[in-house]
């Protein structure tokens, strides 16, 4: 009988400890929690943008809890066409140098020249052309490189990309 | 005697067959093919590779480069069949770019394209079917 009294005494402290241990973890993770979410709002307010703000944030504005979910849609869509989905990026706010761009087509084009003259590129030879082209303003660098590829493609010039 | 004689061969004959037999899943090889009509290009990279002639080739790529302003990247895919017909086309729209980016080893590409040579279409597949014969175990 003493035993099992001693048993179950054991058996008690044993529990309480595992309780205060569970407390403990399950106020570990919420700080964590809380942290990863400041974290991730500073992240997206030094981009400057606001488009993951938290859920209580929104609800604080009479405004937002307003919008439709069209609204939320359009929204969503000006701010991607605003972003301008291309592989190029946006031109510097800088004037842009028409002589340097004319310059540089004229470089490339007489690249092209060479190459048709001799009829091959080497890859060494595409990738250096393509890099001339990549310098160039989006609407001349497209322009560019569909006079590369038709020189290719029409066996003006052979190569491997 | 005779029939132990028959059976022993027949022994022999099933088990030699079975050891020449390899049963490895379905293998579908696509060699590659330049439709310049319809302006669509189409085959697996293996079957390029090890097709009896010196010609055959598919194969896409991505270019990104520092610019001053910013990364400017494109693509291309190219391909050439036993036929020497070739095509090469060109992208910079960024969702191509990432297809390209996310193709395998030994992949089946498809592209099309425009009237100026910009890739319309590009698709990787890959398949069980396309992998070469001996890779080894994923046991």
């Amino acid at each position: 009988m003493k035993w099992l009294v001693s048993l179950c005494g054991v058996q008690t402290v044993l529990l309480g400890a595992v309780a205060l241990k569970a407390f403990a973890l399950d106020a570990q993770i919420h700080d964590l929690a809380e942290a990863s979410e400041n974290i991730r709002i500073a992240v997206n307010a030094q981009a400057g943008k606001q488009t993951a703000l938290p859920v209580a944030a929104f609800a604080k504005s009479a405004d937002i809890t307003s919008l439709s979910a069209a609204d939320v849609r359009a929204i969503i869509r000006e701010e991607l066409s605003a972003s301008g989905r291309t592989a190029q990026a946006q031109p510097a706010a800088a004037p842009i140098d028409r002589k340097k761009i004319q310059a540089a087509q004229a470089d490339i084009e007489n690249d092209l020249s060479r190459y048709r003259a001799r009829g091959s590129m080497t890859p060494a030879e595409v990738d250096l052309l393509t890099a001339k082209i990549a310098d160039l303003p989006p609407a001349e660098s497209r322009a560019a490189l569909i006079a590369m590829t038709k020189a290719v493609n029409s066996g003006e010039i052979a190569a491997q990309f | 005697m005779k029939t132990k004689r028959a059976l022993s061969i027949g022994v022999v004959a099933i088990a030699t067959f079975a050891a020449t037999t390899a049963f490895a899943g379905l293998v579908a090889p696509q060699p590659v093919d330049v439709d310049l009509t319809n302006r669509l290009a189409a085959g697996d990279m293996l079957s390029a590779r090890y097709a009896d002639n010196k010609v055959e080739y598919i194969g896409c790529g991505v270019r990104k480069r520092v610019t001053a302003s910013g990364i400017v990247a494109n693509g291309f895919c190219q391909a050439q069949d036993a036929k020497e017909e070739q095509f090469t086309c060109f992208t910079t729209n960024i969702d191509l770019l990432d297809v390209i980016e996310a193709s395998g080893d030994y992949s089946y590409i498809v592209f099309t394209w425009n009237e100026d040579g910009e890739c319309t279409r590009i698709g990787f597949s890959n398949q069980s079917f396309y992998l070469p014969p001996n890779v080894g175990s994923n046991l």
